[in-house]
């Protein structure tokens, strides 16, 4: 049998800091991150600094003066609506994380340790469902949850159907499409997490005394909860931001805070005011950001290494 | 009451709205882009045309609008080996934007929304260029009401210099299912409590104070205050009527198909021509109120630097044969009589065109308020309270 240890993490990085790399092993590896930092540094960095200096000079219908202001924080914070609609992107995003956690997590385990031979037929089937068109895959939960849906007509033969006849154009709709959207990406996060943990070390945790409840809370847990923390927070951020679901699902009241910062920029040509709406959205995922993470960090989960 | 079965207007008469919303931001600001972008073209008269007809012609406008639907211009171009490099805009601000840039590409042909007109052509912009029509002889086969009168005068031949000529129109429309509800006579009958969440409406900023002015029966697009505000409680009325936004004019069909929604506000009578080839008993009519009409015209930026060419694509743009296959593509209504003739009949069926003279009172082609003009509300506000009203505040 393999020999697996887990180590934390801080001994891995001590051993790397006690033994750096040769410099040109180093010097090969900054040429290699060159073209990453380069594609980077102009499409991501630089308009992005653009965007804070806008956000800080006065504007108004497509033109940007060089008058230092805070008044598009201040418009943007006291507005009832975009507070409004932030919460909604905020409820939405947190929701959609949660539940394709909940579905991706137990999928990839599943696939990784039960599928047996079907095991990469499955995996290759949730990489395929990612082929499909995003604005197809929305509209397929156009046609489930419309008047005539599938959905829809089967909770009317059991009394369910909502009065108005749709489930369509509402906060749920949204979540649905999203959550549809966004498991196949956490269970392949969670797959590679557990592609690193061999399958007999959950007979060793048996063979120990663990339960199933154990090995699940003691042994997988740990092993795949930074990988699962990543596919939640990348959840997070891309369906809270998400002003394309909305659009066609959520209604007047499923609305998203990102539909009015890309109105901003589009329609009332007012890019300070978009660009500190947008900053207060980054710093509120930013800090979501360091809510989970310090998290898992309180509960011992930050990151865990195999060693074989 | 409403008549007017309309049925065609396509992709664009919702761009020409949507456009319109977007553009209209910009004349707004068009000061201060030009501070920014420093002085526009200069021709005060039409430049010298030739007849040295091929080569590129680089094209900015709506995807579509490059006629790309239409046979007729393919062989033209093949022809006169003409070959079109569009750059598609997604926002009518990119019309300028571009041109202003000081872009390497030399955009030889643009379109614009009509009340973008007086803002293009005059100073301190001045990026489009006074035509040559003898060099565009299909221009004088146009309708009267697109090449003289008021309206011709206030958004094409600007100052007597024709700057634009009217290819794209429609007007916007109450669509209905006619199996599921009995016809609408008003706009207001959209309220009614059967209606509620079964409306469908594609939010533009443009469209709905226009409209929402054409029903008041007040002046559109310069209004006071007080009308504002009248206008701004209508509108979130009709806002209560509805459950969601459609992204688009295809989503609205789709709705309409269906039957998630059974009329629309603010619509386009090319929804009922897609519907109907879905299969749904739709039906686009204008209420008693009225409504208001798009138009989209072609013009030259003063960046061509292959005017003979786009001159020729402009006229050949301008023959029956292309406008009826460009509008059929597209949806569009045609500016020339002789176009109507080789409509399909659905589609001839869409406006009355021995008449237009009549249809365009009940459906006029409006500009944006008058720029600096005291005691009216300006567009800047309808964009901004639009933004309330579209998220509900």
């Amino acid at each position: 049998m393999m020999a697996v240890a887990v180590a934390p993490p801080q001994a891995d990085a001590a051993e790397a800091a006690a033994a750096p790399p040769p410099a040109p092993a180093r010097r090969r590896g900054w040429l290699l991150t060159l073209p990453a930092v380069v594609v980077l540094g102009f499409l991501l960095v630089a308009p992005f600094l653009v965007f804070t200096v806008y956000a800080f000079l006065k504007g108004g219908f497509y033109q940007v003066t060089g008058t230092f202001t805070l008044s598009n924080f201040t418009s943007a914070v006291g507005s009832e609506l975009t507070r409004r609609l932030t919460l909604n992107a905020l409820e939405i995003g947190l929701v959609t994380a949660a539940l394709s956690l909940a579905l991706g997590v137990p999928l990839a385990y599943a696939i990784r340790y039960r599928a047996g031979r079907l095991e990469y037929p499955l995996l290759g089937l949730v990489v395929f469902s990612m082929f499909t068109s995003y604005l197809v895959r929305i509209y397929a939960w156009r046609v489930i949850l419309g008047n005539d849906g599938l959905l829809t007509q089967l909770l009317h033969r059991v009394g369910l159907a909502p009065r108005d006849g749709s489930l369509l154009f509402s906060k749920p709709a949204v979540v649905a499409a999203l959550v549809h959207i966004f498991v196949p990406y956490v269970a392949l996060v969670a797959y590679a997490a557990f592609r690193n943990i061999p399958g007999d070390f959950f007979d060793l945790a048996a063979d120990l005394g663990a339960g199933r409840v154990q090995r699940w809370r003691r042994v997988v847990l740990p092993l795949v909860a930074p990988a699962a923390a990543s596919g939640f927070l990348y959840t997070f951020v891309l369906a809270a931001s998400d002003y394309v679901t909305p659009q066609f699902l959520g209604g007047t009241n499923g609305n998203m805070v990102g539909l009015q910062i890309s109105q901003q920029f589009t329609q009332f040509g007012n890019y300070p005011l978009g660009a500190a709406t947008s900053i207060i959205v980054l710093l509120l995922f930013m800090f979501a950001y360091a809510v989970v993470t310090g998290l898992l960090r309180v509960l011992g989960l930050s990151s865990v290494v195999i060693k074989g | 009451m409403a008549e007017m079965p309309m049925s065609a207007p396509g992709l664009t008469r919702r761009g020409l709205l949507r456009r319109g919303g977007l553009l209209t931001a910009l004349a707004v600001t068009a000061p201060t882009l030009l501070a920014a972008c420093g002085d526009g073209g200069k021709p005060a008269t039409a430049p010298a045309v030739g007849d040295k007809v091929g080569g590129a012609l680089n094209f900015l406008s709506w995807e579509g609008y490059d006629l790309t639907g239409s046979k007729t211009m393919k062989a033209w171009q093949s022809a006169k080996n003409v070959k079109v490099n569009p750059t598609y805009i997604s926002t009518s601000d990119d019309i300028l934007a571009k041109i202003k840039s000081g872009s390497s590409v030399g955009y030889d042909l643009i379109t614009y929304y009509q009340a973008y007109g007086p803002l293009y052509a005059q100073k301190p912009l001045e990026i489009i260029e006074p035509l040559d029509l003898a060099h565009i002889p299909n221009a004088a086969q146009l309708f009267p009401f697109f090449r003289e009168g008021d309206a011709a005068a206030k958004f094409w031949n600007i100052g007597g210099k024709q700057v634009g000529i009217p290819m794209f129109w429609s007007a916007t429309t109450l669509d209905y299912r006619t199996d599921r509800t009995a016809q609408p006579e008003s706009w207001m009958d959209l309220l009614k409590p059967e209606f509620k969440g079964k409306i469908g409406w594609v939010p533009d900023a443009t469209a709905a104070f226009t409209l929402g002015g054409r029903i008041l029966g007040f002046d559109v697009p310069n209004y006071t205050p007080d009308q504002f505000k009248q206008i701004v409680d209508l509108l979130r009325r009709f806002r209560g009527q509805i459950k969601g936004f459609a992204p688009s004019f295809g989503d609205l069909t789709n709705q309409m198909v269906s039957g998630e929604v059974v009329a629309s506000f603010a619509g386009w009578s090319t929804v009922g021509l897609w519907a109907q080839d879905k299969g749904a008993k739709v039906e686009s009519i204008i209420p008693k109120e009225g409504t208001y009409t798009s138009c989209d015209a072609w013009a030259v930026p003063t960046t061509t630097q292959n005017r003979d060419t786009t001159y020729a694509w402009i006229n050949q743009a301008l023959s029956p044969e292309v406008q009826a296959e460009s509008a059929v593509a597209l949806g569009t209504a045609v500016t020339s009589p002789e176009a109507v003739k080789l409509l399909p009949a659905k589609q001839q069926k869409l406006y009355p065109y021995d008449n237009l003279e009549e249809f365009f009172t009940r459906a006029p082609v409006f500009g944006f308020p008058d720029k600096g003009r005291s005691g009216i509300v300006q567009h800047e506000q309808w964009l901004s309270e639009w933004s309330n009203i579209q998220g509900g505040a």
